[in-house]
């Protein structure tokens, strides 16, 4: 792990034990949620340059799998995350595979396809998901492991600390992921696929690797969703919510998954700081969508290092 | 690539831009307000953006109007008034209502004018122990998923369909050949169950349904089913702009001597949307209408035009007259704590906007009248109550077999 | 039961929308063809005409006068969303370029709703086309009849611009071969501006014809646009053409789906595309 990596989770871990001082815990356990999920498209959106409108269906697989188990079963929590990372897993490695090998807008579309198709499902399966109601009644388990002995989850702060415990380690995780081999032939199909292909890489087998693996956290993110408000809204899956998840992603900046976190929080508190001003706010939204696209390509990650001469001259210190 | 030295400048890099977006979030962070230890914050989560964008601003509008009206306080203590907009989605509303309880100390809402917005915050109104007063055409709020934090202002769907069929029966006797047209979903499937519930009591026959996905901008392909079965009555099993649109493209057909029919498709505010030859002679069912003469309403509709100047349609009296219901069930409570309100909202008999009202203890349905408008054409008046008038009254409640809810749970 | 009456009935319904998707696919597939991205403001333009044809048509009395200004002002629009924006992206910005018209229209759709209000609106066709028309087995709405027809006029005259005109021949080759273009001294960077322009004035007149039949809302750009993008698809992104099929075949799916599945007749839809890709890549049309 490189130095930078360090410093990078060093922020991370202080921004998770700042951020309930400064927010609501079920607010802090969204931000982490929604970072987690857009961290997991990271791979195959900012390393693989593939633009998944699918991310929400990953998302809601996961959520609708676990959300279903812990309102019928009372299981520890282990197994209800297992299903849900299994299911978006298995979704996820079927629908890279018959996607990637399409580019640019049929790619797209393909992905959004899936994610529509997702949508009509659950939504009509009326029974076992709720539909347009929503799933609802999931209880947050009572213990984590099995023979453990149980936690009350249903206390904000606990839930809050499972929730950061289990977002930094799949970080780690997607840091490994982005840093191996795997990461290394997505970027160069990114950069040139027929070079990529003709040094001997499988380039499509990488892709549909960095989908399933995105599907496995995208799965995790969701199930941990499913519990923050003890249900699984169907806005969740909607091809909006995919939408945003490339936003998030963009904001934060493609050049690092340090950014995914930071363009989840951005991006959830602008909203929920617009929404307050004014009853058009999504006008604003879009303009600062414009405004990022013109003038931000990198993101507030880009923001910082142009930040940074200011920084360093406000403070009147001399680079070290 | 990176060299060692390279990885140190990135270092600092992250920190920094880390750094730098740690200060960017900690200042687009919502004030975060300590609830006042006297006061009592009162709430609307309701939609000001999306599909139903239009109607969060008439909720909120009548939420503010009821706390003016009781002087902005109950039991000397000051009522603090928030609103949120939940986007017309569950995800954002059950986010936003979170936050509003955590960070202002909500203890009273209403808003939701979606039924599956509703019903998702009503599992949280129930843990955190907040006080809902929901709307919406779905049966579940006081059926299956009935919750002792949830009340319900709009009637029951059993009520709508019984009155409204009560009438077309009184009218039109030998219009038994219906065909229904329905949102594919738990408010035009609760309407469908009980049109059939109520009509085969009346020995009518449903000669076919066309189900239609929600948010449908295309009737064309339904109605030409309609047609060609050659009902006696169409009846719309389906609500706002979904019944707008399948109207407008019905009056396509020019099918002149079909009589139509919509039991809770379309409020008071919409009618100027609807095509003056398809308005003559429509019949609609009607949650609330501006012109009923109780001393309730009254004062409301004169309060509200002074204030806004126009009269309230649906949205604006669900705000205005939950709230009202509330705080007098405080009033006689004599303390503003949610348990005590509860108890006291259950089985209270009191005079609403609507009317002699009470509230089922053992549903926290809204026994209520539900009301019967028949559409004019001639639309050269601008004020919204001048396209229709209103016709019948009825307030059947549920029957007790029909209703889904065993248990309402425990404080 | 269904009757031969009915499914003829359906596939007539079926073409009349399919008439408005070809439209909006048909201005996709130009604007695609030479900026080489979906237009994702495209609902938005369809939402703008639909509310401009109401406000003038309304104002001025006049339906045609309505149709006329819907077209020209989104026409206009295209033209400064063009100029102002997208040109200032490097062509390759794939996601930026989304991204930026994904904004754009964020922006546009939230200024119809500071305008005109967020609830939807009602327009009348002209008195001559409401009411049915009696096709010999059933009676069928006189506007959808007359959307086929403005359809059908406006894609042929279109077609004649493309191909046989001295613009069409700059704006093939422009598709074609934008690099042998550019070396023939043709102005790429105009003929970009005036694809998006016509692109953009075909999604408002589309907003316009639909307005009448469908009334308007604020969401009914966003509905439109996903529909619009997968017929596009469908049709194949290399063939300006394979749209206005696609948009056709897709509305007379949808109609008959409504016979036997309606709940899932939104869903065939993508079914559809999953599978034609899964088999033909390239589209119904499409080379390559």
């Amino acid at each position: 792990m490189t130095r930078s990596r360090m410093v990078g989770l060093g922020v991370l871990a202080g921004s998770i034990l700042v951020a309930p001082a400064l927010l609501s815990f079920s607010t802090a356990s969204e931000l982490l949620i929604f970072g987690l999920a857009a961290a997991a498209a990271y791979p195959v959106i900012g390393v693989g340059g593939l633009f998944s409108f699918g991310q929400a269906a990953l998302f809601g697989i996961g959520g609708y799998t676990g959300g279903w188990l812990m309102a019928h079963a009372a299981l520890p929590l282990l197994w209800p995350l297992l299903a849900g990372a299994a299911a978006a897993g298995l979704f996820a490695t079927a629908m890279g595979a018959m996607c990637v090998r399409r580019s640019s807008i049929y790619f797209i579309m393909l992905t959004f396809a899936f994610n529509q198709l997702v949508y009509y499902a659950i939504y009509s399966w009326r029974g076992v998901t709720g539909g347009q109601d929503g799933l609802a009644d999931i209880a947050r388990p009572a213990r984590l492991l099995p023979y453990l002995p149980g936690v009350n989850l249903d206390r904000p702060v606990n839930f809050y600390v499972l929730v950061a415990v289990i977002v930094f380690g799949c970080f780690l995780l997607l840091l490994r992921i982005v840093d191996s081999p795997l990461g290394r032939v997505l970027d160069a199909a990114k950069q040139n696929a027929r070079r990529a292909a003709a040094i001997g890489y499988d380039i499509h087998r990488a892709q549909t690797l960095a989908f399933a693996l995105s599907g496995v956290f995208s799965g995790i993110a969701g199930v941990l969703y499913a519990m923050l408000y003890w249900i699984m809204p169907i806005d969740a899956v909607a091809w909006v919510n995919s939408g945003n998840l490339v936003f998030m992603v963009l904001i934060g900046g493609l050049g690092s998954i340090f950014g995914a976190p930071i363009g989840a929080a951005v991006f959830i508190l602008l909203q929920d700081s617009l929404s307050l001003v004014w009853d058009r706010w999504p006008l604003l939204f879009g303009l600062i969508v414009i405004g990022v696209v013109l003038f931000l390509q990198g993101g507030v990650l880009e923001l910082g290092g142009m930040l940074r001469p200011a920084l360093r001259r406000a403070s009147g210190a001399d680079a070290p | 690539m990176n060299g060692p030295g390279m990885t140190t400048a990135l270092g600092r890099r992250r920190l920094l831009s880390g750094a730098a977006g740690g200060v960017l979030t900690a200042g687009l962070c919502l004030p975060r307000f300590a609830a006042a230890a006297d006061g009592v914050t009162f709430g609307s989560i309701t939609p000001n953006t999306g599909t139903y964008g239009f109607a969060g601003k008439l909720v909120t509008n009548g939420s503010q109007l009821a706390i003016e009206m009781a002087g902005g306080s109950i039991l000397g203590r000051p009522i603090r008034y928030i609103s949120r907009d939940d986007e017309g989605r569950s995800a954002t509303g059950v986010r936003r209502l979170s936050d509003a309880i955590s960070d202002d100390g909500l203890s009273v809402f209403n808003g939701n004018y979606a039924s599956d917005i509703g019903l998702a915050e009503s599992a949280i109104a129930r843990r955190q122990k907040v006080l809902q007063y929901a709307a919406g055409g779905s049966e579940d709020f006081t059926g299956a998923r009935c919750s002792r934090y949830t009340f319900q202002w709009s009637a029951n769907p059993y009520t709508a369909m019984k009155t409204v069929m009560d009438y077309v029966a009184q009218t039109h006797p030998d219009a038994r050949r219906w065909y229904t047209i329905t949102a594919d979903y738990i408010f035009g499937q609760a309407l469908l169950k009980y049109a059939r519930v109520v009509g085969e009591g009346k020995g009518y026959s449903f000669i076919g349904n066309a189900a239609h996905p929600l948010g449908e901008r295309q009737y064309t392909q339904y109605l030409t089913q309609a047609v060609a079965a050659r009902p006696d009555v169409i009846c719309l099993l389906n609500a706002g702009s979904d019944a707008v649109t399948c109207l407008r493209q019905l009056a396509g057909f020019g099918a002149k001597d079909t009589l139509v029919v919509a039991p809770w498709s379309i409020e008071v505010d919409q009618l100027p949307e609807i095509p003056d030859a398809m308005r003559a002679g429509l019949i609609l069912g009607e949650n609330y209408v501006s012109t009923l003469d109780t001393p309730a309403n009254r004062e409301f509709v004169a309060a509200y035009r002074r204030k806004y100047g126009t009269a309230p349609g649906y949205s604006a009296a669900y705000g205005y007259d939950s709230f009202r219901t509330v705080l007098l069930a405080m009033e006689r409570a004599g303390t503003t704590g949610i348990a005590s309100v509860i108890t006291t909202l259950e089985g209270m008999q009191y005079d609403s906007v609507l009317g002699p009202t009470s509230i089922d203890r053992a549903t926290h349905q809204t026994v209520r009248p539900y009301f019967v408008i028949r559409g004019r054409a001639d639309s050269a008046a601008g004020a919204a109550g001048d396209y229709a008038e209103l016709v019948a009254t009825g307030s059947d409640p549920q029957p007790h077999a029909l209703n889904a809810c065993r248990d309402i749970g425990a404080l | 039961m269904i009757t031969s009456a009915l499914l003829g009935v359906q596939v007539a319904n079926g073409l009349a929308v399919g008439a408005l998707y070809a439209l909006m696919a048909f201005g996709l597939s130009i604007i695609k063809g030479l900026l080489n991205v979906p237009n994702f403001a495209h609902g938005a333009l369809f939402l703008v005409g639909a509310y401009v044809a109401w406000a003038v048509s309304g104002g001025s009395g006049s339906f045609w006068l309505g149709l006329l200004a819907a077209a020209a002002a989104t026409a206009l629009l295209g033209m400064a969303i063009e100029r102002l924006l997208v040109r200032r992206l490097h062509r390759g910005a794939y996601l930026f370029q989304l991204l930026l018209l994904f904004g754009t229209a964020l922006v546009m759709e939230q200024t119809v709703i500071a305008i005109w209000g967020g609830l939807g609106r009602s327009m009348s066709p002209p008195p001559w086309l409401t009411g049915a028309v009696d096709l010999g087995f059933s009676p069928f709405p006189r506007y959808l009849l007359f959307i086929v027809v403005a359809a059908a006029v406006v894609i042929a005259a279109v077609w004649a611009l493309i191909e046989r005109t001295w613009i069409g021949a700059r704006i093939r080759a422009g598709i074609e071969r934008p690099e042998m273009a550019q070396s023939l001294g043709i102005d790429v960077e105009a003929l970009v501006t005036a694809a998006f322009a016509l692109g953009a004035g075909l999604a408002g007149l589309a907003g316009a014809l639909a307005a009448p039949l469908t009334g308007l809302s604020v969401t009914m750009g966003t509905d439109m646009l996903a529909i619009a993008l997968v017929v596009v698809v469908l049709g194949g992104l290399g063939s300006i053409y394979g749209g206005v099929l696609a948009g056709l075949l897709v509305g007379v799916v949808q109609s008959l789906a409504a016979l036997w599945v309606p709940q899932a007749s939104t869903v065939v839809i993508y079914a559809a595309m999953i599978l034609v890709l899964a088999v033909r890549p390239q589209g119904l049309l499409g080379e390559r």
